[in-house]
């Protein structure tokens, strides 16, 4: 079981708006909630509709109506730029700092150099306190532990940093950033998480989130660029968790800027070239490997595993080396030529001569059964389905097991013999015998379809009635998914 | 050899043969028993632990027979500089070796020639012992060139507990109350430790089984042979040591527990107006999840984890957060320590050092049902949450009452591409899901 939440259905989620906006206002106002929730579904998640409702209820019905728009105007509630004092507004960006850093200590928001890096100036004895005490009544967990805490929700908090951080940059917003991140990434608890949240919240949505805060849209892509590749400059690098920086390319495609992806690979690039380390050139393949995850140019995938090789060059470990097969796996995905996802198999078949591991073997049985997809002659979607069966025997995990039952269904697509499909299904009931999963199941079934169709095509009616009766003694389930799967070709399955 | 200079700076100074037990002990187990003197690592470590818990037992007999004595006892300012000074030299080896010292934050703030025995506090000691076995477990070539020379340092060590040296002990009120705490972790190390696989690469299984069936008896021979009690001495502290082992059982698994937060905590300030713990936003349209929750608590099986996930502001943190006052709200008032078909539940938030660092986190066995929330688990090291997610389990008698569920919070859907299940690719995590 896992529990992938929903947006609220509509009149639980108008329920909350209305609970927050009070009775009074809702009434006026409950029309055009309802139609800008049906406009964005993100409205409909509790927090957006709770603070449409706040904002409501204050009258300040919010202009555009959508969920960057209702966060501004919660945030604007709750720490007004108008009415803050001089002495509040440093508050402010020292608890955007600790926002940032998903909390940061009390004394290291204080400490000297921190204030005249971000405030411009140093606080002496009185004011100090006066300062202290204005963050302090900021801080949602003062007195429960020696970290100034983030401003909550996430969301809320990424909104915060990122006003923040615009307000203050003037003409130097890159400047301003990488000043401030830096001080983030050294003195946060969990900045990583928050620059990869900040991207999978803001990316893709720049010109909603800069009509929110009333600034220009390049001005908010810029930003958000300059905090995600502060990710992969030397001086932030040793303060980044493992898995960030795959997650901000991946993201990064998301944004509007369409060179930002790029923009951190390069960072990668000159990150290992300052660092040169076995682990920085570990990141840029990782880096790389994710890049082709959502890359639908083949070439493109193709070029960055031959980078990821450059890589391997200078550090042939197991880890890179199976970047590069997953690459060059990836690459066979978005590749309709047979002949060249065979080829680039046998590519990571050079690799695993180095590193004999049941990844990179199963990157090359995938990118085998990829291969036959494409590949019209039975006969060598047949052979390669038996290059899996070799890999098979010195890995033998049921994801290669998969590949190849895939393979050889992928061998029963040209076949005009009914035989000799059935015979490729007992070989994926070999494969059962070992590795008894749904998948594989259903890969038999399919053959077996594929056989009693054709022998249908024969004038052999009783060949395919026996054919059906094997089908019918596998579970419902895979049963079902062999009509799904037939739905589209015009045909149908009755679940026995 | 820079395991054994670091070694001897931990414990070297001490006097007893007890951290012996603490460090060289973690090796545990002896494949003979009663064989004190012999230059092996494994009886050595294995004496050192039964020396401190001898020494433990007999203090607690011993101690406090009369309020005079008391005292008096607690006037031998030699004894308390010899263990100041102890404990001066493993703090400092252990400050200037032990490189992730922000995960011994007590023992981070201390300044070793400073310290004074009324300074140590349970945290202190706690963070010192367990830097020193991280910094030892750090030693590169610890497993194959340690054990020989350690095991000769330690069985010099051990000649020098004579019973001198445990009379002068037993005077000493502070020195007692080190000594016992001492013995939770050498008590700890009897269990399972890293240095146990260790062990069981360097000698086989069956001996070392057979070394634990007879722990018992070496005890005895140590008692008589090593320290040279009387038999109604001897007696006392047997009786003593039986009695305390299951606390000892008991204090271990609750050391090593996780700390866990109720999310509906008081929380103030400007920056908490929307978040869920305020809990201010009225729970509507969830049912259907809360439902499969409490499913998942109710199921037969053992241990469990799934994962809930949303993108942000949907209510992830909120849900948990409600299952886990909802699981509160069915023990009441009752305090803690909980037993089993009690739920104990909450959020691995402020702790999640605890998960990160496999030390405390990989002994930790719950002794009571548990429900553990991993808020934000996809910011955690992927290899590390498989690992725990795979062999967390509750202690071995309790195996098939006690029932631990862990829900992992997370915004990307686990069989998403950077998803919790496409990241961890752990089976025997999978096996549990």
């Amino acid at each position: 079981m896992a529990l992938a939440l929903p947006v609220l259905p509509e009149l639980d989620s108008l329920e909350v708006a209305k609970a927050w906006a009070g009775r009074e206002r809702w009434d006026e106002a409950a029309h055009r909630v309802q139609q800008a929730m049906e406009r964005d579904e993100q409205l409909r998640r509790p927090l957006f509709a709770a603070m449409l409702g706040d904002a409501i209820s204050r009258g300040q019905e919010p202009g555009m109506l959508d969920a960057p728009t209702v966060a501004k105007i919660a945030l604007e509630r709750l720490l007004p730029k108008e009415t803050a004092s001089a002495l509040e507004y440093d508050a402010r960006i020292l608890f955007a700092l600790a926002t940032a850093g998903q909390g940061v200590a009390e004394g290291d928001l204080l400490e000297e150099p921190t204030q005249q890096a971000l405030l411009g100036r140093v606080y002496q004895r009185r004011d100090l306190t006066q300062l202290t005490d204005a963050l302090r009544r900021l801080d949602p967990h003062h007195g429960q532990g020696l970290l100034v805490a983030p401003l909550e929700p996430d969301y809320l908090g990424e909104l915060f940093v990122l006003r923040t951080l615009l307000d203050g940059a003037g003409q130097s917003l890159d400047k301003q950033v990488l000043a401030w991140m830096h001080l983030a990434w050294a003195k946060g608890k969990e900045t990583s998480p928050f620059v990869a949240r900040l991207a999978g919240d803001f990316l893709g949505r720049e010109l909603q989130v800069a009509e929110a805060l009333g600034e220009r849209v390049e001005a908010v892509s810029q930003a958000l660029a300059a905090i995600l590749l502060t990710a992969t400059d030397e001086e932030s690098f040793v303060y980044v968790q493992p898995t960030t920086v795959a997650v901000l390319v991946d993201l990064s495609t998301k944004s509007s800027d369409r060179s930002l992806s790029g923009q951190i690979l390069q960072s990668m690039q000159r990150l290992h070239a300052a660092l040169g380390t076995p682990e920085s050139a570990l990141e840029q393949a990782k880096a790389l490997y994710n890049a082709t995850v959502v890359e639908p140019e083949a070439a493109v995938c193709y070029q960055w595993a031959q980078e990821i090789g450059l890589l391997r060059q200078q550090h042939n470990t197991a880890e890179i080396a199976l970047a590069q097969a997953q690459a060059l796996h990836n690459a066979t995905v978005g590749e309709p030529e047979a002949a060249a996802c065979y080829q680039w198999a046998q590519e990571i078949g050079l690799l695993r001569q180095q590193h004999n591991t049941a990844e990179i073997a199963l990157a090359q049985a995938r990118a085998l059964h990829n291969a036959t997809v494409g590949e019209p002659e039975a006969a060598a979607c047949y052979q390669w389905a038996q290059e899996i069966g070799l890999l098979r025997q010195q890995h033998n995990t049921a994801e290669i097991a998969l590949a190849q039952a895939q393979a050889l269904n992928s061998a029963t697509a040209g076949e005009p013999e009914a035989a000799v499909c059935y015979q490729r299904a007992q070989e994926i009931g070999l494969l059962r015998q070992q590795h008894n999963t749904a998948e594989i199941a259903l890969e038999q079934a399919r053959a077996l379809w594929v056989a009693g169709h054709l022998a249908e095509q024969e004038g052999n009616r009783t060949e395919r009635e026996r054919l059906h009766g094997e089908i019918c003694e596998f579970d419902r389930a895979v049963q079902m998914r062999l009509d799904e799967w037939l739905a589209p070709r015009g045909f149908r399955w009755e679940v026995c | 050899m820079q395991s054994a200079t670091f070694l001897k700076q931990i414990i070297g100074a001490i006097p007893w043969g007890i951290s012996a037990g603490v460090v060289a002990g973690a090796a545990l187990l002896p494949h003979a028993a009663g064989q004190a003197a012999a230059p092996d690592a494994l009886v050595a470590g294995l004496a050192g632990n039964l020396i401190a818990t001898a020494i433990t037992a007999f203090c607690n007999q011993r101690c406090f027979t009369a309020e005079g004595d008391h005292e008096k006892l607690l006037a031998n300012h030699d004894i308390r500089r010899i263990v100041t000074q102890s404990w001066q030299h493993a703090i400092h080896a252990c400050l200037q070796t032990v490189p992730d010292q922000e995960n011994y934050p007590h023992l981070a703030s201390l300044k070793p020639d400073e310290i004074e025995l009324q300074d140590l506090s349970l945290e202190t000691i706690t963070d010192t012992v367990a830097a020193a076995r991280r910094g030892l477990l750090a030693e590169p070539g610890f497993d194959s060139t340690w054990p020989k020379e350690m095991a000769a340092w330690a069985a010099e060590q051990l000649q020098k507990v004579t019973k001198e040296h445990v009379s002068d002990a037993v005077v000493d009120h502070l020195a007692q109350h080190l000594v016992s705490q001492l013995c939770l972790y050498t008590a700890a190390q009897l269990k399972s430790d890293e240095l146990a696989r260790i062990a069981v690469a360097h000698f086989s299984q069956q001996k070392i089984e057979d070394a634990v069936a007879r722990i018992d008896e070496t005890i005895t021979t140590l008692a008589q042979n090593g320290l040279k009690l009387s038999d109604a001495e001897f007696q006392r502290i047997e009786k003593l040591f039986a009695g305390q082992r299951d606390w000892f059982d008991q204090r271990i698994a609750r050391e090593n527990a996780p700390e866990l937060d109720f999310p509906f905590a008081d929380v103030r300030g400007t920056g908490a107006e929307f978040t869920f713990r305020r809990r201010k936003t009225i729970l509507v349209g969830r049912d259907e999840a809360l439902g499969a929750l409490r499913r998942f608590l109710a199921d037969d099986r053992p241990v469990l984890w799934t994962v809930v996930s949303g993108p942000a502001g949907t209510g992830k943190s909120r849900l948990a957060a409600e299952l886990v006052a909802m699981v509160r709200s069915q023990n009441q008032d009752k305090a803690e320590p909980l037993g089993p078909l009690e739920w104990r539940s909450g959020f691995v938030n402020a702790s999640r050092t605890w998960l990160e660092d496999s030390y405390e986190s990989s002994r930790w066995h719950p002794d009571s049902d548990t429900l553990l929330v991993l808020d934000y688990a996809g910011d955690l090291a992927p290899k590390r949450l498989a690992e725990f997610l795979a062999t967390v389990n509750p202690p071995p008698k309790l195996a098939g009452i006690v029932k631990v569920r862990l829900l992992l919070v997370d915004r990307t859907g686990p069989t998403e591409k950077l998803g919790l299940v496409e990241r961890l690719n752990d089976g025997r995590c999978e096996a549990r899901r």
